[in-house]
């Protein structure tokens, strides 16, 4: 590769940039011996592929184009150390970066050029932003002075992207390259964690600067914001000076209580405090309540768990939600598919909100304690705290048994079961139970689903065991988001099955990127089908509430199993019970990705359901009028919002 | 309650306006007045926005969560009055305020949103 001093200057500064780079290439990052001058001049492409390297990024996905060609020009020289994921839609490219940054913890990146390029980059971003998932989205920009010309391919897209990323850049010129992207990356990393979107020219990326390292660390004040949280591996800004007072407040309100309960979110998940938190549940004998971002935080077969909450959530826990007198919500954000009506959620609790994110507190919900920490801190400082006062396991178990009760009065009417169905033909129930036997038992296995009734059955039904198996779009309610994401979680996890379970209308959305698990040689991804020909879950609306009128619900599909195939991945289709488990056994041994095209009944529903805008207390449990449950409306409400 | 007025120091670089804009526009919030001044510090400008509602914490918060803002400060009219007035004069004074229509010291300046 050091053939430098063989250079005829007349190929032109180009190609001689080409071998500095290589020698620079050579020494693994770091700034080469003597061969090479210290102070090398790269292009701006190459500064960003090496900043990339140097704050740890390994992975990329994305689609080139005009404005970004320079970028993957030099990503071709970087190429032993920077993998690309040539995705074939820039969306799914995004969602992949996702589904890789949320089974790692660490940054996503994807990449797109200007205009369509970074437009469809778009929606990723946007569930990026609803979920606080750490992404990073490169995109290309017109030439600088073309820029407000309406020059070809050229968008507005940090105008586009402004209210969906914790922050956007518009990079002109290589010197700020190395200062921006290390920001970008902090940034997105930082605090309640997000998507931040960087738009660099293309001539910032021609043209050559010598670059300055010292800027990868002198990233502004983020690392200092950090200090407090650092010694127990908190990703927190600084603490506030009450936290400790709040903390034993906490405590005194939680020893008080008859009936504590626990809401946990994707926050205790995202700070790594699901073990923190089932140690604090066991040494409280508090019983816990996970939203859907927060499967997994604690076992679905764990006593002190309840279940989840909310517009599909079961019975049991809305109404122990209903009628707790303590609420403590520790990294969940009070979303209306949880609360419901906000002013009938929990109107006997006093509500504390534990949030990284002080917007959060007191948006929605109004909290007696509102704690700005992030999760992990909070849980290790409250551990203390009872450890430091020996406070015992509180009496819960009357209020245990309460839960039980509802429970178990509410079990033979929950669900509607098997409606739509007969015989052998295959309901949703069967393919969760099987997915629960073959799947769930594993060890190494992880669940992506898409947006549908398809994944609020998972919700309901799968035996969640551990925190980050369960990998979905939760706020922004993306449909496409599971096969890009689960190629994401595939590419970070090669060892791990990756089961995709989507419904047929989010499988047609980006199914395409199933060339590109094909061209990866990702062989661990399972892809089940929930296939009942409608947009289930509209539909589902249109029957309870739009009077069975149909309008634009039944979908019809490509025949999936030739689909695959047709891909140079492994199809087969099940219609019936009894070829469940026959087939679950050869798919979990199979050595390609497989497309299962289970043929469920077309109108199961999910129950219960809460209506929207309704209290989280009047469930209808199946599609029959009287069969629901409807609470007393309480008089005594302590808060208003 | 009547908290009207926010104050907020930000990066003066462009967009960062914007930024701030961006989340009053979400939250509905119109504005009255507008006013943005270059602050003895290098970098850092000062911006006073009156608007048509209570701002309340949440949007204060809000704006306190964007990377371009130091610091955010609501007031209300009482505190207005001893504070704003005099900066919205000294800035109409120095002559250094880009977005400033109406003769300083006037409260009911359209700050061109509308």
């Amino acid at each position: 590769m050091l053939n430098g001093s063989y250079i005829n200057l007349n190929m032109g500064k180009r190609y001689m940039h080409v071998e500095t780079a290589d020698c620079h290439l050579s020494s693994s990052g770091i700034e080469s011996g003597s061969s090479c001058a210290k102070q090398v001049e790269l292009t701006g492409a190459q500064i960003l592929c090496e900043t990339l390297i140097r704050k740890g990024v390994t992975v990329m996905f994305g689609i080139p184009g005009g404005t970004v060609m320079p970028f993957y020009n030099a990503m071709f020289q970087y190429r032993d150390r920077l993998r690309h994921v040539l995705c074939r839609h820039e969306q799914g490219a995004g969602h992949a970066a996702e589904g890789y940054a949320r089974v790692t913890g660490r940054i996503g990146v994807c990449i797109g050029t200007s205009g369509p390029g970074s437009t469809n980059l778009v929606t990723p971003i946007a569930d990026a932003w609803m979920d606080s998932t750490p992404l990073l989205a490169i995109t290309g920009q017109v030439m600088g002075p073309l820029i407000g010309t309406d020059a070809f391919q050229e968008t507005d897209i940090t105008g586009i992207t402004l209210p969906i990323t914790k922050h956007n850049y518009l990079v002109r010129q290589p010197e700020d390259i190395v200062a921006v992207i290390s920001e970008a990356i902090d940034l997105a990393l930082d605090g309640r964690t997000g998507p931040v979107h960087v738009d660099i020219t293309k001539d910032a990326q021609q043209a050559r600067c010598i670059p300055d390292w010292s800027k990868l660390e002198s990233s502004q004040s983020l690392m200092a914001r950090r200090k407090n949280g650092v010694d127990i591996g908190c990703n927190v800004s600084k603490l506030t000076q009450e936290f400790p007072k709040q903390v034993a407040e906490v405590l005194k309100l939680l020893s008080s209580s008859k009936r504590p309960l626990l809401l946990v979110g994707n926050g205790v998940i995202q700070s790594g405090a699901c073990k923190l938190l089932i140690e604090v549940a066991e040494a409280l004998r508090v019983p816990v309540v996970t939203t859907l971002m927060g499967l997994g935080a604690i076992p679905v077969r764990h006593p002190l768990n309840l279940g989840m909450p909310g517009m599909h959530g079961e019975v049991h826990v809305n109404k122990a939600i209903q009628q707790c007198d303590t609420l403590v919500n520790i990294g969940s954000r009070f979303d209306d598919r949880v609360t419901g009506k906000a002013s009938s959620f929990a109107p006997r609790a006093r509500v504390v909100h534990v949030d990284i994110d002080r917007s959060e507190l007191n948006k929605l919900i109004y909290s007696h304690v509102a704690i700005e920490s992030d999760a992990k801190c909070f849980l290790h400082a409250l551990l203390a705290e009872i450890s430091h006062h020996n406070v015992a396991e509180l009496e819960t178990e009357r209020w245990l048994k309460e839960i039980d009760s509802f429970r178990k009065k509410s079990s033979g009417k929950q669900g509607g079961s098997r409606d739509g169905s007969s015989g052998s033909m295959l309901h949703p129930d069967d393919v969760y139970s099987a997915i629960n036997k073959h799947v769930m038992s594993s060890e190494r296995s992880c669940v992506v689903t898409d947006v549908g009734q398809h994944q609020m059955w998972a919700a309901q039904k799968l035996h969640w065991k551990r925190p980050g198996t369960h990998i979905t779009s939760g706020g922004a309610g993306t449909m496409g988001f599971s096969i890009p994401a689960a190629l994401g979680v595939a590419v970070a996890n090669p060892d791990d099955e990756v089961w995709v379970i989507c419904g047929d209308g989010g499988f047609q959305m980006t199914s395409q990127e199933l060339a590109t698990i094909q061209q990866e040689g990702i062989t661990n991804v399972r892809i089940a089908i929930i296939n009942n020909g409608y947009l289930g879950m509209v539909r589902q609306w249109q029957e309870l509430f739009e009077g069975k009128i149909y309008s634009n619900t039944p979908l019809s599909s490509p025949d999936f199993v030739m689909l695959a195939e047709s891909y140079g991945l492994t199809g087969c289709r099940v219609s019936h019970r009894d070829k469940l488990d026959e087939m679950f056994n050869t798919v979990c041994n199979a050595h390609n990705t497989v497309v299962i095209d289970f043929r469920v009944a077309a109108e199961a529903n999910v129950f219960p359901i809460v209506p929207q805008g309704k209290s989280i207390g009047e469930m209808m449990l199946s599609s029959f009028p009287h069969q629901s449950f409807h609470q007393p409306p309480h008089h005594s409400s302590q808060r208003g919002n | 309650m009547l908290e009207r007025t926010i104050r907020a120091l930000l990066h003066d670089r462009p967009g960062a306006l914007n930024r701030v804009i961006s989340i009053l526009r979400q939250r509905n919030l119109n504005i009255e007045t507008l006013s943005v001044i270059q602050t003895l510090e290098p970098g850092v400008s000062e911006v006073t926005i009156v608007v048509d509602a209570p701002v309340g914490l949440v949007t204060a918060a809000k704006l306190r969560r964007l990377i371009d803002v130091f610091d955010v400060d609501t007031l209300d009219t009482l505190q207005t009055m001893c504070s704003r007035e005099p900066n919205v004069l000294l800035s109409g004074l120095l002559g250094t305020v880009g977005s400033f229509n109406a003769p300083p010291g006037s409260t009911q300046a359209d700050g061109g949103n509308r």
